[in-house]
């Protein structure tokens, strides 16, 4: 039996580790608002979303595979949320975290897995004849095919033979040492039984003074050497529920994300991702960008297209939204690579061999130490064609020494082919950056309680001018002309 | 010389002593607590508890600790030896109980089945830990006991031992029979190949073989089979395997006492090395350790290397500052002084401590030590400076000093004119050289002052005021001082994210990824 559901050649159990550094990311970029979003209150699809997020997929076709079952998810959304509900149900009943289980709770647990299971071919026989992606009619089939009359008589007539209470058959063999091993076996007819006595076969009667508790004992010690075994069968299929909810619930929060993003009238797609073959030159485009927060969604950028840009700059004060765009584009790169719908109109990104995410909120000056370890232990091992986000960094140095720190290091990262999206209020970083090719400024704005992301360089800066003119009654530039 | 006990050159009678105030003064008290808190280890309290017996017998134990400390491998190998064969002695105890000499004939099966399997694991204890030490050159105390334990295995009395325990566990081996249990009670006869439940378990788990999962559940507690129950049982089945059982009754003639003495008292006695062992790798601080001691007979001998005090660490303190301190020429005293909160009784407390763990044969904290033998310790510590209670324990302290008796005063000097002050300290100081061991002494800033005369016996030591901070955060806040911009590339250059060290950096991965 295989799943399949998220990856063509796999099952999602069979997962690495996520990325060094990914929860990092997803911190950064607030995605627990996405699962929020896509989960509820619902913990197993929750954390189904959660799983799927940490595991960002490494090419375009994947994510293809995704998107094109995404498609179908959203066409049947009724049937694949009871194969959620199914699977959620069943794989909290898994035994593989509870070693301590009795044999009497495991044969329960038996007894419902195979309910479970009944059902599941039902679901899947039905689903089959609809669906259209190639992991969804794979699934079905599969599913199907496992859940059919004879395995389930099989699985009756074990049922049968674990759920004795008070009587059992077993072989009794004595260890070198005396020590008696019992091992449960099918129950023998009662005319057999009868055979054998009557042909001299049973050789002891201990029947007259026996005591019950000594029976039960024995039928214990039957149970508990076949225990591990059962015990290994149910982990097994509580494992395969679990899996089964984590992909299926992968699609349950796909159909969830969209249902909130219409209802809150967020424009969203599957975006087109595209291999990274060569970064400098592949196009980005990006129109109608929100970022989804704790307080719901909230539009960042109406339009940016570049072209072979490695270094991305957004300019802005304090408090102009420079983070939440930031986020936004992470959030949209991670979601697209996990296959989820993204929150934009239109988008066409390519897939990063890492993302990275550098945060310095938080951080005083005496934290610049802290921030260059974290900076250099980040940025070292970024590949080609890795993206990072870098929020404000180096605020304990003056706006001088920050901005020539970071000329240098992004003009390493830039030479090694990856990207740069650098948030900063340090007005010299973009100064240093005007003139220079592969370089692209967007300029956050607040009005109001309106944000805006406009492509562009930034505007002059006459705070320090108004001001000084507030003050002095003069201009500041011809003051400064009179060798003030 | 023959061999005795792992803990005593001697056959001697050794009793626990009390924990007396200078014991609990210097942490002695509260490292045992910690030893026997592991429930391994409770019962070796009374061994740690046993006052030093003599240099010898500190030598002796110094050499298992040798052995131990050599081969790391040899320790993890002896406690598995005496953890598993305690676990055996206690079985065959509870075993033996039945099996007084008039009793043995009219045993059941199931008694004689359980002699048979202690007798099992104790020949496979044996051989197996035979031949592990046989591998190894040891030490006084082990060598002896290596030695002890090569002429039993060798002995005429074992061998018979073990060819009867191979020879009864096969013939039961081949005792397989079938069990009935129903409402009605049991029925016993031959085992015919009826197929296992776990056959159609496997049947069923088959789809799901990618799913399977590491682990197994946790073993059940079960109730124990009712013997009468288990002998009538084995009395059915005997019916059909007469061979076997007559056999196993033989075998409970011959060796219902083939236990030997002095091999389950070394399991039970070698556990005072493995839980001082075992307490000191898990309390090492960062930077300590704890080492062998060289003992002496000769009085006023200390010289300590990197010394703490081991109850800090048990405290939970993260850095415990180690301290070296030594007497030489005719020193005697050793003065501790420093300001308030710099140590000093901390310091005091781990030269009390050495003394008595290297007494009594134990390992000491610190990375180096050579030491008279002590027979005691006598301290008196008190932070009041009431000085009527200070005089009074002072001189109780003085009055139990003597003999080869290690003398701790920590204590501020009492209240008083400075110049009563300055003649106490002189009179104390010249009592002290007179005691025939060493003294430490915990002093104020000033330290101990004496006369020339006197300041020949004391070995000063002081504790400056930490000042400065080299840590990194020292550096971050004299930031704020015009370093501009060389400060700034410092740091970069420091963390690596300079132009050319991150751009080597990037080089290397990528490079470390094509391999890859």
């Amino acid at each position: 039996m295989k799943i399949r559901l998220l990856y063509a050649d796999r099952d999602a159990g069979s997962q690495g580790a996520s990325p060094e550094g990914w929860e990092g990311v997803l911190a950064f970029c607030g995605a627990e608002s996405v699962v929020k979003l896509m989960a509820g209150a619902d913990v197993g699809l929750a954390q189904a979303c959660r799983k799927a997020l940490l595991h960002p997929l490494a090419q375009a076709t994947e994510v293809a595979y995704r998107q094109d079952a995404v498609r179908d998810a959203l066409a049947h959304p009724d049937a694949v949320r009871h194969l959620f509900a199914l699977a959620q149900g069943e794989a909290t009943r898994s035994v593989a975290e509870r070693p301590e289980c009795t044999f009497a709770e495991l044969v329960q647990i038996a007894g419902l897995y195979r309910k479970a299971l009944e059902e599941l071919g039902g679901v899947a026989r039905e689903l089959r004849s609809d669906a259209s992606s190639v992991a969804f009619r794979r699934f079905c089939d599969e599913a199907a095919g496992l859940a059919d009359q004879s395995y389930l008589r099989a699985f009756d007539d074990l049922l049968k033979e674990l759920g004795r209470t008070k009587s059992a058959f077993m072989s009794v063999e004595l260890d070198p040492t005396g020590e008696p091993h019992f091992t449960l076996r099918a129950y023998p007819r009662r005319t057999d039984w009868i055979r054998w006595k009557v042909s001299g076969a049973v050789s002891g009667d201990a029947a007259s003074d026996v005591q019950e508790r000594d029976r039960k004992a024995r039928l214990a010690h039957a149970q508990e050497e076949l225990r591990p075994e059962l015990w290994r069968m149910l982990a097994g299929m509580g494992r395969f529920f679990r899996i089964l909810r984590d992909e299926v619930g992968f699609y349950v929060g796909c159909i969830n994300l969209a249902d909130a993003l219409e209802k809150a009238g967020v424009r969203w797609c599957l975006p087109s991702v595209n291999d990274a073959l060569d970064v400098a030159t592949q196009e980005r485009s990006c129109e109608g960008l929100s970022c989804i927060g704790e307080n719901g969604c909230v539009s960042v950028l109406e339009e940016a297209k570049g072209k072979g840009m490695l270094f991305w700059i957004v300019e802005g004060k304090k408090g102009s939204g420079k983070t939440t765009l930031l986020a936004a584009w992470c959030q949209a790169q991670i979601m697209a690579q996990a296959g989820f719908p993204v929150c934009a109109a239109e988008m066409s990104l390519p897939v990063r061999s890492g993302i990275q995410a550098i945060s310095s909120h938080g951080r005083d000056a005496t934290c610049l130490e802290e921030e260059f370890t974290d900076a250099k232990e980040r940025l070292s091992s970024a590949a080609e064609g890795s993206l990072i986000f870098w929020d404000d960094p180096f605020k304990g140095l003056s706006r001088g020494e920050a901005a020539q720190i970071l000329q240098d290091a992004v003009r390493a990262l830039t030479e090694a082919k990856a990207e740069v999206v650098l948030a900063t209020d340090n007005a010299l970083v973009s100064a240093n950056n005007l003139a220079r090719r592969g370089v692209f400024h967007i300029r956050c704005e607040k009005d109001g309680q309106r944000f805006s992301a406009i492509p562009g360089r930034p505007r002059k800066d006459s705070s320090l001018a108004d001001a000084f003119k507030e003050v002095f009654g003069e201009e500041l530039g011809e003051a400064a002309g009179l060798g003030r | 010389m023959d061999y005795q006990s792992i803990l005593y050159p001697d056959d001697g009678a050794h009793e626990p002593g009390e924990i007396t105030s200078a014991l609990h003064d210097a942490g002695i008290d509260r490292i045992i607590e910690a030893i026997c808190a592991n429930p391994r280890w409770q019962e070796t309290r009374q061994l740690f508890q046993v006052p030093p017996q003599g240099i010898a017998c500190a030598r002796w134990r110094q050499s298992v600790f040798q052995d131990l400390m050599e081969h790391p491998e040899l320790a993890e190998r002896i406690q598995d030896f005496s953890g598993s064969f305690c676990s055996l002695l206690d079985d065959l105890s509870a075993t033996l109980q039945r099996f007084l000499p008039n009793q043995v004939a009219s045993l059941d099966d199931v008694a004689r089945m359980q002699l048979l399997r202690c007798a099992d694991r104790w020949c496979h204890e044996v051989d197996s830990f035979a031949a592990d030490l046989a591998a190894y050159h040891l030490h006084a105390a082990l060598a002896s006991f290596q030695a002890y334990l090569s002429r039993y295995v060798a002995s005429e009395g074992y061998a018979r031992l073990k060819d009867d325990v191979d020879y009864t566990e096969k013939l039961l081996g081949y005792v397989q029979y079938a069990l009935l249990v129903d409402e009605n009670g049991m029925r016993v006869r031959k085992y015919q190949g009826e197929p296992a439940l776990s056959q159609s378990l496997g049947a069923l788990e088959a789809p799901f073989a990618s799913f399977m999962v590491e682990g197994s559940p946790k073993p059940a507690v079960m109730d124990p089979l009712d013997e009468g129950m288990e002998g009538a049982v084995l009395a059915a089945a005997s019916h059909d395997f007469g061979d076997q059982f007559r056999a196993l009754a033989r075998f409970c003639e011959r060796h219902s006492g083939f236990a030997d003495e002095r091999l389950a008292r070394f399991a039970w006695d070698v556990r005072f090395y493995l839980a001082w062992l075992s307490f000191t790798q898990r309390l090492v601080p960062s930077g300590c350790s704890f080492s062998l001691p060289e003992l002496t007979e000769a009085p006023c001998v200390l010289a300590c290397e990197d010394a703490f005090d081991a109850t800090l660490a048990l405290d939970g303190v993260e850095e415990v500052v180690p301290n070296s301190v030594s007497l030489v020429g005719d020193e005697r005293i050793v003065v501790l002084s420093g300001a308030e909160g710099a140590g000093r009784s901390s310091l005091a407390r781990a030269l009390a401590q050495i003394s008595w763990l290297a007494s009594l044969g134990l390992t000491v904290p610190a990375r180096s030590c050579r030491i008279s033998y002590a027979d005691g310790l006598v301290a008196w510590s008190q932070k009041a400076r009431d000085a009527k209670v200070q005089l009074a324990g002072v001189h109780g302290a003085l009055a139990g000093a003597g003999g080869k008796m290690l003398l701790v005063l920590d204590c501020p000097l009492p209240d008083g004119a400075p110049q009563d002050q300055a003649a106490f300290m002189e009179l104390l100081a010249s009592d002290l050289g007179a005691l025939p061991h060493a003294t430490i002494v915990v002093a104020g800033p000033d330290g101990l002052a004496v006369t020339q005369r006197l300041e020949r016996l004391c070995a000063s030591y002081a504790f400056g005021q930490d000042v400065e901070n080299p840590g990194l955060r020292n550096h971050r806040l004299e930031r704020s001082a015009p370093l501009g911009m060389e400060f700034a590339r410092e740091m970069a250059d420091r963390h690596g994210l300079s132009y050319s060290e991150l751009a080597k950096a990037l080089a290397d991965a990528r490079m470390g990824a094509d391999e890859k």
